[in-house]
Order: C-alpha cells, then sequence, then structure tokens
C-alpha cells in the first residue's frame, strides 16, 4: 500500500465517520464539529489529488465560513429547549426512505458506470481556473456577484426593519 | 520514504516551535517590563531564561477542572481546535532558500485559509464553557476576527498582483530579482497588515476578546492546568507564524547580507515584528469595542482596496 492510498483510506474514514455523526448525535454543537470534521477531511481528499485550489476553497469557505455560521447561529438562538425528534408519520419516513435509497443507488451506478482515463489526470491551477473565471465565465461569474451582493443587501434591510 | 522524511520535518519544526513560543513568552514579559523600568522575570535560571518553563510545569501539575454545567466534549476537544490550524499553517512556510515544508503553488491562500479556522477553536471553549463572560469573550473575539481578517487578506492582494504567483517561495525569489523589499512599494499593505495581524492575534491594544477588567478573561476563562497551556500555545503558535508569514510578504524572507545563514535572517526579522507588538502591548490602552469594529470597516478596507487599485494601475502602466 502507497502512502497515498493509506492517506485515502483515512480521510475516507474521517470523513464518512463525520458525516454520520452529523446525521446521528443529539446536540447542535456535536454536530457542528463533526460537520467541520467532513469537510476537513474532504478538503484533504482534494489535496491528495492534487487539486490544491479546490481543497484550499472547500476550507476556506466550508470550514471558515460556513461552520462559523453555523455555530454563530448556534450561540445566538435559544437550541436546548429543541429536540429533533423523528418525524411519526410513517408516510415521511417511507418518501425519505425512498428518495435517499434512490439517490444512493443513482450515485452508485453513476460512479461505478464511469470511465476513468488511465493517464495522469488535468490539475486545475489558480491561474487556469481564474482564466476561465474572467474569460469564458465572465457573464455568468459577474452575474453571481450581483446576487451575492443583492443577498447581502436585502439581509442587511431585513435586519434593519427589525431592529427599527 | 519521503512520508519518513515529511514526519521528520514535521516533528522537528514542531519542537523548534515549543521553544520558539517558550522564549517569545519570555522575551515578551521582559520587553513590557524594560518599557514599564523594571527587571521582568529574573528568579529562575540566569536572566530568567527557565521562568517559562516552570510556568508550564505549575500548569501540568495543577488539576483538571471541568465546570459541571459545561459540554463536556466540545469543552475538550477546542484546545486541539484552536491549536491545529495554527500549527498547520507552518506547513507552508519557507525558511530558507532550502529549508521549506509543502511548496504549493497557492501558498498564500493556504495560509489565509488554514489561518482563519482558529477561530472555530475560540468559538468553541467560549461557547462550551457556559459561562457568560466566555461567551461575550468569544463572541466579540469571533467578531474582531471576522472583521479583521479582510483587511488581512486585502493587503496582501497588492504583492500578489506584482508578482503574478500565489507561490511563497517565488514571492521572495521576486524580492530577490527586484533587489527591493515590499516593505518600500507596498508600505501601504505594510501598515494595514500590521493593524489587523494584531487584531487577527487578539493582542493588545485589541484584546478585548480577553479583556480581563470586564471579562474576567474572555473565552478562556474557565480553563486551567494543561488546557489552558494549550490556548496559550496555540496564541504564540499562531503569533509566530504571521509574524512569519509577514517577514516573507514584506521583508524578504531569508534575504539579507550573507555573512549570516538565511534562516538567521529571517529569525531575526520575525524577533523584530514580535517586538513591535509587545511594543504596542506595551504602550497603547486597549480600544473600544465600537471603535475596533468602525476602524476595520471604514478605515483599514478602504486603505487596502486603494492600494490594491494602485497596484493594478501601477502594475499595467509599468508593463
Amino acid at each position: 500500500m502507497t502512502a497515498q492510498e493509506i492517506f485515502f483510506i483515512i480521510l475516507a474514514l474521517i470523513a464518512v465517520t463525520g458525516a454520520l455523526l452529523l446525521v446521528l448525535l443529539k446536540p447542535i454543537s456535536h454536530r457542528v464539529v463533526s460537520m467541520a470534521f467532513a469537510f476537513m477531511a474532504i478538503s484533504g481528499l482534494y489535496f491528495l489529488l492534487g487539486a490544491e485550489f479546490i481543497g484550499i476553497v472547500q476550507i476556506m469557505v466550508y470550514v471558515g465560513a460556513i461552520t462559523i455560521l453555523f455555530v454563530f447561529g448556534m450561540m445566538m438562538t435559544e437550541h436546548r429547549t429543541i429536540v429533533f425528534e423523528r418525524d411519526p408519520r410513517l408516510s415521511h419516513q417511507a418518501i425519505g426512505l425512498i428518495s435517499s435509497v434512490s439517490l444512493l443507488g443513482l450515485l452508485i451506478f453513476g460512479i461505478l458506470s464511469m470511465d476513468l482515463p488511465q493517464t495522469e489526470g488535468y490539475v486545475g491551477s489558480a491561474e487556469a481556473i481564474g482564466l476561465e473565471l474572467y474569460g469564458y465565465f465572465f457573464v455568468a461569474f459577474i452575474g453571481s456577484a450581483f446576487l451575492l451582493t443583492a443577498a447581502l443587501i436585502g439581509a442587511i434591510v431585513v435586519a434593519r426593519k427589525e431592529a427599527d | 520514504m519521503d512520508l519518513l522524511l515529511w514526519t521528520a520535518y514535521a516533528v522537528i519544526i514542531l519542537m523548534l516551535m515549543l521553544g520558539g513560543v517558550t522564549f517569545a513568552i519570555l522575551f515578551e514579559r521582559k520587553v513590557i517590563g524594560a518599557m514599564q523600568l523594571r527587571p521582568g522575570p529574573n528568579r529562575h535560571g540566569p536572566w530568567g531564561l527557565f521562568q517559562t518553563i516552570a510556568d508550564v510545569l505549575k500548569l501540568l501539575l495543577k488539576e483538571d477542572i471541568i465546570p459541571a454545567a459545561a459540554d463536556k466534549k466540545i469543552f475538550l476537544i477546542a484546545p486541539v481546535i484552536a491549536f491545529a490550524p495554527a500549527f498547520a499553517i507552518y506547513a507552508a512556510l519557507a525558511f530558507d532558500e532550502n529549508i521549506y515544508g509543502a511548496d504549493l503553488n497557492i501558498g498564500i491562500l493556504y495560509l489565509l485559509g488554514v489561518a482563519s479556522i482558529t477561530m472555530l477553536g475560540v468559538l468553541m471553549g467560549g461557547w462550551s464553557s457556559n459561562n457568560k463572560y466566555s461567551l461575550l469573550g468569544s463572541i466579540r473575539g469571533v467578531a474582531q476576527m471576522v472583521s479583521y481578517e479582510l483587511p488581512l487578506v486585502l493587503s496582501v492582494v497588492g504583492i500578489v498582483i506584482l508578482v503574478g504567483s500565489l507561490n511563497m517561495r517565488e514571492i521572495v525569489f521576486f524580492q530577490e530579482s527586484a533587489g527591493i523589499w515590499f516593505i518600500i512599494p507596498q508600505f501601504l499593505a505594510f501598515v494595514v497588515y500590521i493593524i489587523s495581524s494584531i487584531a487577527e492575534l487578539n493582542r493588545a491594544p485589541f484584546d478585548l476578546p480577553e479583556a480581563e477588567s470586564e471579562l474576567v478573561s474572555g473565552f478562556h476563562t474557565e480553563y486551567s492546568g494543561f488546557r489552558f497551556a494549550f490556548f496559550m500555545l496555540a496564541e504564540y503558535t499562531y503569533a509566530i507564524a504571521i509574524a512569519a508569514i509577514a517577514t516573507m510578504l514584506f521583508l524578504g524572507g531569508w534575504l539579507g547580507p550573507a555573512f549570516l545563514p538565511g534562516f538567521v535572517w529571517f529569525a531575526l526579522k520575525m524577533v523584530l515584528f514580535m517586538f513591535l507588538w509587545f511594543w504596542l502591548t506595551a504602550t497603547l490602552p486597549r480600544a473600544r469595542v465600537g471603535d475596533l469594529m468602525n476602524y476595520s470597516w471604514k478605515v483599514l478596507i478602504p486603505l487596502a482596496i486603494l492600494n490594491i487599485v494602485a497596484t493594478a494601475f501601477i502594475k499595467v502602466w509599468m508593463g
């Protein structure tokens, strides 16, 4: 077994365990920490593949921003009284089971039937991604920037209205 | 074999860093002591050299107290979450032309991205203690760290524009071939970086998260013994890492006259930065929370953006 395989197994185990604990644990704070671990392990997998840029963006966006946002939400709200119980309605449980199993089946089918080339993979450097973003995808990039700005301004307007 | 070498490198860096933190704390106390016209620690060893070692031993021997109402698992893991990213920063630093860990193409992004996770430990520690002072301290700490991360990142962009690369070693090589350290052409960025790094590190005059006159000692009020030592270790590890990044970005890393080896120059420049912080700690009173936030959003971020625009114009104009 090469070092890469060993690291892959360790990281994959952490990612899967973190994702499972995220669903299984009771207190929200524990869930958030296990989510952070899962995200870190996934970014580690990206690093292992040589996709450094995607790996670090994973850390910045998911661990640095989204997890912190979750923790803030957890701190600012009263969560001790709220319990996440299983939905008692049988029909809902059945729908959940069917949809998750079919999604899993679809994913496994897609992964197994994927035709992976044996040659050395293409690694997207930050420069190549930048050229693509500001070249071919320029309109989409600016469009998403406008969308995010609008969301930000909307959030501020809503927050100010509540403060007044 | 490679794996063995990496592990050895990591262990050596960890050991050096533990030693560095030990003497950084002593250095801080000595500098502040000298500025307040008192000798500072001078009981243990010559010139008080073993003071921190004695302090750490005391902390290790203390009883490990976990508050009854604390969220125990998070409480236990928070110091580790605070320390691990601070140490992970060292992976992408180059201490000399040939002494470096990972030669990442996105070095700066890695450093800034990993550095941003340290606040998770602060947040978790403060929240899980189940103490209002801890909670207030950690909310302040995170608000401050989130605000000051923006000018910190924006101040670095000017250098990236000039060099055209995110690789830390290439930034130093560029300074070597240009014959000028970035502190001169990017002086505005340097000032913004230094101010926002102080806030990032929660050091005086921006040490609101642990303001002892109002919050006991902020997010680590409930921590004692070994876990408290771990928080301290994380704080100083992060401080040394930020100083090392500043050295590479603005002061030419290992570059210097040839009568000393490169890593000695690197260490000396890092000490210079540490001295600057300790000097400010001894000199300035604590800022107010509102002023601190206003200063970040209304002064530092516009200045950093101005620097980016000016640098971009100069870059295009000069060709």
